[in-house]
């Protein structure tokens, strides 16, 4: 099979670019038991720093993160405004000080997805792909740029 | 105080648990962390010889020494979803009861009522809130230093009172934050002991009174912070007050009667700032200590002061390396009479930080400081001091 120069190269930069290449859109999914529908940014940001630790319901708050650096990862927390190294640092400052944990993380989007379905007051996010009708969908995150 | 006490009793007897929020109880936690260090100092005196013009004479030292900087050993457990338990013991350097080198602390022994963001109260032996650092000046894992700034690091309290910048401990607070708009508005109230506790008296092998480690007054520490937090900025002004008998047995220079230096009212101001800029993070750091007593017309009026600030600029590189510019200032200044003492301490110090893993962390800092001391009567000296430190952070 041939192969054109301008697909070569096209291949190469992909490779280059690796984990950090450009994400698609970011699904903010929760486990059907958690008592909102939506959230905004803010939201977000107060669930994942540990801010807010229980639903309007009383439920426990658990947030889920991915572990390996990839795309989805780094677009997730880019919209949250925080880079992954501030996010674990603040994480670690509140188990440190005894007013939390980090959230629980796992090696892939199948796993999160997994265990999120399992456990009452779960919240993580996924590609939006990986989203289905068995979790809620709380916020949709846009590509960067668009 | 009764009525006090009184006032907490009902409080904690009104503070409601639903029955799902009994539920959340978890096995308890071990955790904790430790700081390997090796450190080469190089200390330099220059001592004026009175009577002789341009005389000076130096005294110079060279150190260096490996050590366990610090050890910490965390115990947590979670009662319920609202209550929760924490205790933390530290080791310092190198510790060995045989040896009698180092240090075996209580740092922290508390429980924690959490209601929401707005209101959790802490009871028991705990780091107040006070500026950026205190709370977490001796989480070596979350700093980017291996020496901390001045009033941070307890090895510098041979040079300075350190505690007389910071409140160490404290045993009620109570601490939350709101929300208006996308502002936070952080506060921390609380009360603990004054700084007059019984010590026990190695050289006679007594103590003052029959338990150390008890408050010898009837006065207490209060203080507080508020603070503010919007995107990646935050700052706050914080403020204690209480009352310290480290001056008595000074009316004899000052005049004045003779309890006139019992409880003597301290206050500390403190502000502080920090913000995270793409890569780039600023922190700053400033202390005022004042004392205040009663005008005692035809005495020698009491001025000491004391003032810190540290600014430290820093850049994080893939989120692995840290690199960062850091300055410290202190000044302690006492005038009485047609005296002054003074000192004057300044170090400028730079240094590295490699994040390895989430539980590993390298650390390179080097320091300058120069001290300089003028008491009356005796020639100025000027101190300077070189410090070059490798450290390894573990978190486990």
């Amino acid at each position: 099979m041939r192969v054109s120069l301008q697909h070569l190269i096209l291949c190469i930069l992909v490779g280059l670019a690796g984990p950090h290449l450009v994400y698609g859109q970011v699904s903010v999914i929760a486990n059907p038991s958690v008592p909102i529908d939506s959230l905004d940014r803010s939201d977000l940001l107060d669930l994942y720093s540990g801010d807010k630790k229980i639903w309007s319901d009383g439920q426990p708050v658990v947030v889920l993160d991915l572990k390996p650096r990839s795309g989805l990862k780094d677009a997730f927390y880019k919209y949250l405004g925080k880079s992954s190294s501030r996010m674990k640092a603040l994480w670690l400052k509140k188990k440190l000080s005894g007013e939390g944990d980090p959230p629980a993380s796992f090696e892939n989007e199948a796993l999160l997805l997994e265990h999120l379905k399992e456990t009452p007051g779960a919240i993580g996010f996924v590609g939006f792909s990986f989203a289905n009708e068995t979790v809620k969908t709380l916020l949709v995150i846009p590509p960067e740029g668009s | 105080m009764f009525r006090s006490i009184g006032l907490l009793l009902l409080l904690l007897w009104a503070l409601p648990e639903s029955a799902s929020a009994q539920q959340g109880e978890r096995p308890l936690q071990l955790f904790g962390y430790f700081q390997n260090q090796f450190q080469r100092q190089i200390e330099v005196e220059d001592a004026k010889v009175p009577g002789i013009i341009n005389r000076v004479e130096q005294f110079d030292r060279t150190i260096t020494s490996f050590s366990v900087q610090q050890l910490n050993l965390f115990l947590q457990k979670d009662l319920s979803q609202r209550w929760s338990t924490f205790i933390n013991f530290e080791v310092l350097n190198n510790f060995s009861s045989s040896r009698r080198w180092g240090a075996y602390n209580l740092e922290e022994a508390w429980i924690k009522y959490r209601y929401d963001r707005r209101f959790s109260l802490r009871l028991g032996l705990q780091v107040p809130t006070f500026n950026n650092l205190n709370e977490i000046k001796n989480r070596t894992p979350l700093l980017p230093y291996i020496v901390r700034p001045l009033v941070y690091e307890t090895s510098f309290n041979e040079i300075f009172s350190i505690d007389e910048y910071t409140p160490e401990r404290a045993f009620v607070q109570t601490y939350g934050f709101f929300s208006p708009g996308p502002l936070k508005v952080d506060y921390a109230l609380y009360v603990g002991n004054s700084p007059n506790i019984n010590n026990w008296d190695d050289q006679n092998r007594k103590s003052e009174e029959q338990q150390t480690g008890i408050d010898t007054t009837a006065t207490m520490l209060v203080g507080g912070r508020l603070g503010l937090r919007v995107n990646n900025l935050k700052g706050g002004v914080s403020l204690t007050r209480d009352f310290t008998n480290s001056f008595k047995g000074t009316e004899v220079l000052f005049g004045g009667p003779h309890d006139r230096f019992d409880e003597l009212a301290r206050t500390r101001l403190g502000a502080d700032f920090s913000m995270t800029l793409s890569n780039f993070f600023l922190e700053a750091e400033y202390i005022q200590v004042s004392y205040h007593e009663n005008d005692y017309p035809g005495t020698t009026s009491f001025n000491l002061s004391r003032a810190f600030y540290y600014v430290t600029l820093g850049y994080e590189f893939r989120e692995r390396l840290q690199f960062y510019l850091s300055y410290w200032f202190i000044k302690e200044r006492l005038v009485f009479l047609d005296n002054q003492d003074k000192a004057i301490i300044t170090i400028p110090n730079v240094g590295l930080s490699y994040l390895v893993n989430d539980s590993i962390r390298l650390k390179a800092h080097y320091a300058y400081g120069k001290v300089d001391f003028e008491e009356h009567d005796t020639p100025p000296t000027t101190q300077t001091i070189n410090i070059l430190a490798l450290a390894v952070s573990v978190v486990f």
